[in-house]
């Protein structure tokens, strides 16, 4: 058995609220889970650990969460702390009958009372991926920095009894939802998110989005997407398809009126096309022909202008997305480009690679082809190169005679810089076909906040899920006072804390994927999923108890944008620091 | 505790010395801010001296000179300095350019106000912290208040300022500067607002004010300034009690008020309420939609100033664009027209008019009346009749209202039918202590003879009278000399319908006035109290549905519940509570590139919400202003040239909806909004400290 050095500070210290009331669902069953991949985790990446869960008014009819959960023989090094808040003191809160468990104020208690550098407040249902344990193993974390990530929901049927690989298989296996950035999208089975059924691309057409995609809205009953200022997109053309994707886009409030910037990115983050455009536009970019499959992404380079009633810029929208169809005679025929920009005449010029030249003909109903002659003039007006013969007669029925000429024209390149990533970076354009010119944004609803352009520090935070994983030094959790402790449902509370640190100058990092956080799904109505949300607030609504709305919160939001300063609704009796609580600590094998 | 440098304090905390029980607050430098600024503060610094030694406060004065100026003295060598300052500590906290260099409007913000207050704050070593400004002056009796130690914690103090003429004697003693003071008064920053006063102290009317300039009325604690809604007309708003200071007449009119329900009161009928000097409720009416009332108020005896107060026992319902309780709208707030006094009609005109009266009442007599008391009664009669001017109203009767059917003609006569509890208020003099009544028998009472009774409001009959028949009616009255006193006509009798006719018609009158005859002495003032004469005179829909224009927000009102108004107003003049309070609040919201205005308001809600709440110190405890001198550099135009400048400058301020806004928050949430994280008052940094009291005797330039 490995021994782990007595610390008096564990680095990191896990904090969840519970009360035995089955909330949820097999609500044991997925702590077990909860409790298993954590504990065994920690051992596996020597990360020091306290899980802190804060008992909140103890059902009586039920045993204490510690006995209904099976605690492992070895608890390496993690630190298992039950604190109990008694049923006397939850009623002495407001609203005590209808709300049973104060997830904030419990969550505060917990916070309050934890010993680790570092304090990562989440729910008592989340699996923690591999390589997030091992990053939070690597003792990486910095003090000012508050770390938020996707959540990732996986079917509830998880399997009992399993060990933490099959497990995190499992998750990774049966994922059905995103809380992302820029809100819920659903997933299919290989992990890619689902087009809506109105989407801005037809099912058929190989295009799907990935992260930075507002899912759909409508106007006038048109759907579009906002995108963020990097939106993926992965694209399988079919073979029928041109290499040119048409774009209807349109340019949104957060760009305050002037023009954006829009980047085709490579997955390595270089820069392969760029446009600037303004108002509403239609797009055309240019892929090369041999891509047939790839992900690229939009980068809007522009300002960003906080608004009014959102906490989202909106810098561009779309509304629909293809490739660029051929007349039926030309299909399946590849066309050079125009040449309308000076780009297109320097990249052919300097290709170093074979070009073609192909020409579809179609002779007329009563004429048939009977010659063909290439002559190759230089800049002097001397035939350099001459080739010509008599087409051999051809069998069959003439009027429909198609045929394709393709002239093979090879380049040395003479001179200038060369290399085979710049070759590839000549073939990909993207082209503003055509503009409109823009819409007053102040007059809708999108618009900008009062005085945005004077607004420094505002940001677009991930607060999709953010009760599930929100991670900050003890020090700035202190600071801040952890969450408001208002006795009414918790709704947004969670988001409005992420905001308060973002301007007490404690800047967001996001962890990106394959570091996950897997929250197993419940039945609806428990906590926030979308098929619940009209149930919850029907059952709210019943209660009469009040509750801090989204529009509430992103008035709040504005304020804290425009003061640059959080907003901290605590007292330094925060957490119920006044008093002595319960606590017991589990012994391995309990 | 907090965190573990949330509740340290920079520098000498633990020194041996005992805590003073007071820390006073100030920020400043010396850049002749608002003109002859050493000299204003001069006076501050020596009185507060003075006063510690006085009463014997122990206590600290903090000055935090932020950002000094290059080449100028510092304030501890610009300043003259006792040698012996007794219990009052003096501390200059310096917090150097290098440290206002931080931020980002140096140069249009040379000092940030509240952070340097909050540094002082923070390294504030008193049971309790006063926040101030460096031109105040605090009366005596409030400084004897501070020493006598009955601070408690779970409160904030506040005050209403007064501010004074700015000669202060610089160089005068305490009693000079502080008789000065109390005799320059130029206007108060009360809780409802700011008022210029009169020689009396009293608050000034507006010029176009809801009163006549020349009615001597004039409005206390409770009501705010003039308003007006676009073009309509103008009105002041009353809180829940609502002072009216005023004159009385001997014999003078009645008072009118014109006004209507706020949204501060819940659903009409609205209850309002006076209260008279003493604190006896003396007066109340029922209020709904847009009402006139009258109220005929006692007068003092040598024609003093005297008060009332309107009380809203229902009212305090908040709103949610605008921090104030508004619970009735007065348009009007004035002396009514007094009746004017009839002319006796000419005796012919009188006979034709009423020959088929006088016809009824000498038949009604029967034959032995008619011979011996006829003459007279006939004589009387007439003689009311002459009177009644144009309705049947005669001398004394100031007012009737319910109970009295429309004026009616049949053939020559008119009068006005009553069935029960008819209104009237009469005023009786010397001359005429009895109030006369031509009655008549209706079809209510069939016609028989009934008694006519005469009550008070409370139900008291004061007289009765047989009528049997036409007939005149005398009875006394008890009303003392120049008092009015409200009446009811009725009868217990009667009630019986008319066909065709809705009304019950008991009794008809002709006349009704007041009359010579003898009453029972009535020298002697009246051992109780006799409820003040009010009336409703009129009342009609109001101009504002203010429970319609609320309903989206009801949910929000409701969850304020009843809040309390806190005395912003110059605020950031005085605002003390407990050392632990400052610190649970975290200060003063410290923003960059703000502007300091409305910070101090947010915090008085603040502290008020987090369990610190708002006390006003009464009268005669005071803090006086010192007026920034004319031709010192500060003018109003200088004002509005350093908001241009900041609009420039993108320099912000906390705009008034924010301030509603988050007062809106704090009240529906019980919770206070606090912007600061724990290094508020740049706790990490360590400034120096001079003691100037026993280094420097300051030199006499700069002032």
């Amino acid at each position: 058995m490995p021994t782990y050095p007595e610390s008096p500070a564990p680095y990191i210290s896990v904090v969840v609220a519970a009360r035995n009331d089955d909330h949820g669902g097999n609500m044991i069953g997925r702590m077990q889970a909860f409790i298993d991949s954590w504990i065994s985790q920690s051992s596996r990446y020597a990360l020091s650990s306290e899980i802190i869960v804060v008992e909140w008014n103890p059902p009586a009819d039920r045993a204490r969460l510690r006995n209904e959960l099976r605690w492992p023989e070895d608890m390496g090094p993690c630190e298992v702390r039950f604190i109990e808040v008694s049923r006397e003191i939850h009623d002495r809160l407001p609203n005590a009958a209808t709300i049973p468990l104060h997830q904030m104020i419990a969550k505060n208690a917990g916070i309050r009372r934890a010993r680790g550098q570092f304090v990562l407040a989440t729910n008592l249902d989340i699996i923690f991926s591999a390589e997030l344990m091992q990053f939070l193993g690597e003792r990486r974390l910095e003090r000012g920095k508050m770390y938020r990530m996707d959540r990732t929901d996986v079917a509830s049927n998880i399997p009992a009894g399993a060990t933490v690989d099959e497990l995190l298989a499992f998750c990774k296996s049966h994922m059905r939802r995103i809380f992302a950035r820029e809100g819920v999208m659903q997933l299919s089975g290989n992990g890619r998110r689902v087009l809506e059924d109105e989407d801005i691309v037809e099912p058929g057409e190989g295009i799907w989005f990935g992260s930075g995609w507002h899912a759909i809205e409508k106007s006038d009953r048109r759907p579009y997407r906002w995108a963020e200022p990097e939106a993926e997109i992965v694209f399988e053309r079919p073979p029928e398809a041109a290499p040119r994707l048409l774009m209807d886009a349109e340019v949104g409030p957060s760009a305050g009126g002037w023009p954006l910037v829009v980047e085709v990115v490579s997955p390595s983050g270089r820069v392969l096309t760029s446009a600037k455009v303004d108002g509403t536009c239609k797009l055309r970019l240019h892929i090369p022909d041999h891509l047939s499959s790839g992900t690229l992404r939009l980068r809007l380079q522009g300002r960003k202008l906080p608004l009014a009633r959102t906490p989202r810029f909106l810098m561009l929208r779309v509304f629909g997305l293809k490739w660029e169809v051929l007349p039926k005679w030309l299909a399946g025929v590849s066309l050079v480009r125009g040449t309308q920009s000076a780009r297109e005449a320097t990249a052919l010029v300097r290709s170093a690679e074979s070009r073609t030249v192909q020409v579809a003909i179609r002779p007329g109903p009563d004429s048939g082809l009977e010659t063909v002659e290439v002559n190759l003039t230089d800049p002097a007006g001397n035939v350099v190169f001459h080739a010509g013969d008599r087409l051999p007669a051809v069998s069959g029925n003439q009027d429909e005679a198609e045929y394709l000429l393709s002239l093979n024209l090879g380049f040395k390149l003479s001179g200038g810089p060369a290399g085979g990533e710049c070759a590839s970076d000549i073939d990909w354009l993207l082209e503003v076909l055509d503009t409109k010119p823009p819409v007053d944004w102040t007059l809708y609803p999108q618009a900008p906040a009062a005085g945005a352009a004077h607004i420094a520090h505002a940001a677009f935070l991930h607060i999709s899920a953010c009760g599930d994983f929100t991670l900050l030094s003890r020090e700035d959790w202190f600071a801040l006072r952890a969450y408001a402790e208002f006795p009414i449902w918790p709704m947004n509370i969670d988001l409005l804390f992420c905001y308060a640190a973002h301007h007490a100058g404690i800047g967001e990092v996001v962890l990106r994927e394959p570091m996950r956080v897997y929250h197993i799904e419940h039945l609806s109505a428990a906590g926030w999923s979308p098929e619940g949300e009209e149930e919850r607030a029907a059952r709210i609504q019943a209660k009469g108890v009040t509750e801090i709305q989204f529009a509430t919160a992103t008035e709040w939001i504005d304020r804290m944008r425009r003061f640059n300063a959080p907003m901290i609704f605590t007292l330094k009796d925060w957490g119920l620091a006044g008093m002595a609580l319960p606590e017991t600590t589990v012994q391995a094998g309990d | 505790m907090d965190s573990p440098h949330e509740s340290s304090v920079d520098g000498r905390s633990s020194a041996a010395q005992e805590a003073p029980y007071l820390s006073v607050v100030v920020a400043a430098r010396n850049d002749d801010h608002g003109g002859n600024l050493l000299g204003r503060m001069q006076v501050f610094v020596d009185a507060w001296i003075n006063q510690s030694k006085r009463h014997q406060l122990s206590s600290e004065l903090i000055i935090v000179e932020w950002n000094p100026p290059a080449g100028r003295e510092r304030l501890a060598k610009a300043l003259r300095w006792p040698s012996d300052t007794g219990p009052c500590e003096v501390r200059i906290i310096e917090v150097p350019p290098e440290v206002h260099a931080r931020y980002r409007q140096t140069a249009a913000l040379p000092l940030y106000q509240m952070i340097a207050k909050n540094v002082g704050i923070r390294r504030a070593r008193g049971a309790f912290i006063l926040a101030t400004n460096i031109d105040i002056v605090f009366s005596d009796e409030l400084v004897q208040f501070l020493a006598s130690r009955r601070l408690e914690r779970g409160r904030m103090y506040r005050i209403d300022r007064y501010d004074v003429m700015s000669d202060v004697p610089v160089d005068g003693t305490l009693d000079e500067q502080l008789a000065y003071c109390g005799s320059h008064l130029i206007r108060v920053c009360a809780r409802e607002g700011l008022y210029r006063l009169t020689q009396e102290g009293l608050r000034r009317n507006e010029e176009q004010d809801i009163t006549r300039v020349e009615s001597g009325i004039h409005f206390g604690r409770g009501w705010f300034p003039v308003e007006q809604y676009g073009l309509e007309e103008r009105f002041r708003w009353i809180e829940n009690d609502a002072e009216v200071w005023l004159r009385v007449p001997a014999a003078g009119p009645a008072l009118l008020l014109d006004l209507e329900p706020g949204p501060g009161v819940g659903p009409p009928p609205q209850p309002l309420q006076v209260f008279d000097a003493n604190g006896s409720m003396v007066a109340e009416w029922s209020v709904s939609g847009r009402t006139k009332l009258q109220l005929w108020l006692p007068p003092a005896a040598d024609n003093r100033i005297q008060s009332f107060r309107l009380h809203v026992p229902d009212g305090g319902r908040p709103v949610v664009h605008d921090p104030r309780i508004l619970n009735f709208r007065v348009f009007r707030c004035d002396w009514a027209e007094q009746m004017p006094r009839v002319a006796p009609a000419p005796l012919a005109s009188v006979m034709r008019e009423a020959r088929p009266t006088l016809a009824r009442l000498v038949a009604s007599l029967g034959v032995p009346s008619v011979l011996f008391k006829g003459p007279a009664i006939l004589r009387a009669a007439v003689r009311l009749l002459s009177e009644r001017g144009g309705d049947i109203f005669g001398p004394g009767v100031e007012f009737w209202g319910k109970g009295w059917q429309y004026l009616e003609h049949a053939g020559t006569e008119r009068f006005r039918w009553v069935s029960q509890d008819a209104e009237l208020v009469v005023r009786t003099s010397d001359q005429r202590r009895n109030l006369a009544l031509l009655v008549e028998p209706g079809p209510g009472v069939g016609y028989r003879p009934f008694h006519l009774l005469i009550t008070l409001a409370n139900g008291e009959v004061v007289a009765q009278a047989l009528v049997n028949g036409l007939t005149y009616v005398k009875v006394p009255i008890p009303a003392w000399r120049g008092r009015v006193t409200a009446l009811f006509l009725t009868t217990k009798e009667g009630g019986l319908p008319v066909a065709g006719e809705p009304r019950i018609l008991n009794f008809r009158i002709f006349g009704c006035g007041c009359a010579a005859g003898n009453a029972p002495s009535m020298s002697a003032e009246p051992e109780y109290v006799i409820p003040w004469t009010a009336v409703t005179v009129e009342s009609r829909p109001a101009d504002r549905d203010w429970a319609a224009e609320l309903k989206p927000y009801r949910r929000v009102i409701a969850d304020m519940g009843r809040p309390v108004s806190v005395h912003t107003y110059a605020c950031g003049d005085f605002t003390m509570m407990a050392r632990e309070h400052w610190f649970d609040v975290r200060g003063y919201t410290e923003l960059d590139q703000f502007y300091s205005m409305h910070l101090d308001s947010m915090l008085c809600y603040a502290a008020h919400h987090a369990g610190a709440r708002e006390q006003l110190l009464p009268e005669p405890m005071r803090i006086y202003h010192i007026e920034h001198g004319a031709g010192s550099g500060w003018t109003p135009e200088g004002e509005s040239k350093l908001f241009a400048r900041m609009s420039q400058d993108s320099i912000h301020v906390v705009s008034y909806q924010d301030l509603v806004a988050l007062i809106v928050q704090m009240r529906s949430l019980r919770a206070p909004v606090i912007f600061n994280v724990d290094d508020w008052g740049l706790a990490a940094l360590t400034f120096p400290e001079t003691t100037p009291a026993r280094t420097a005797c300051g030199s006499e330039t700069g002032r």
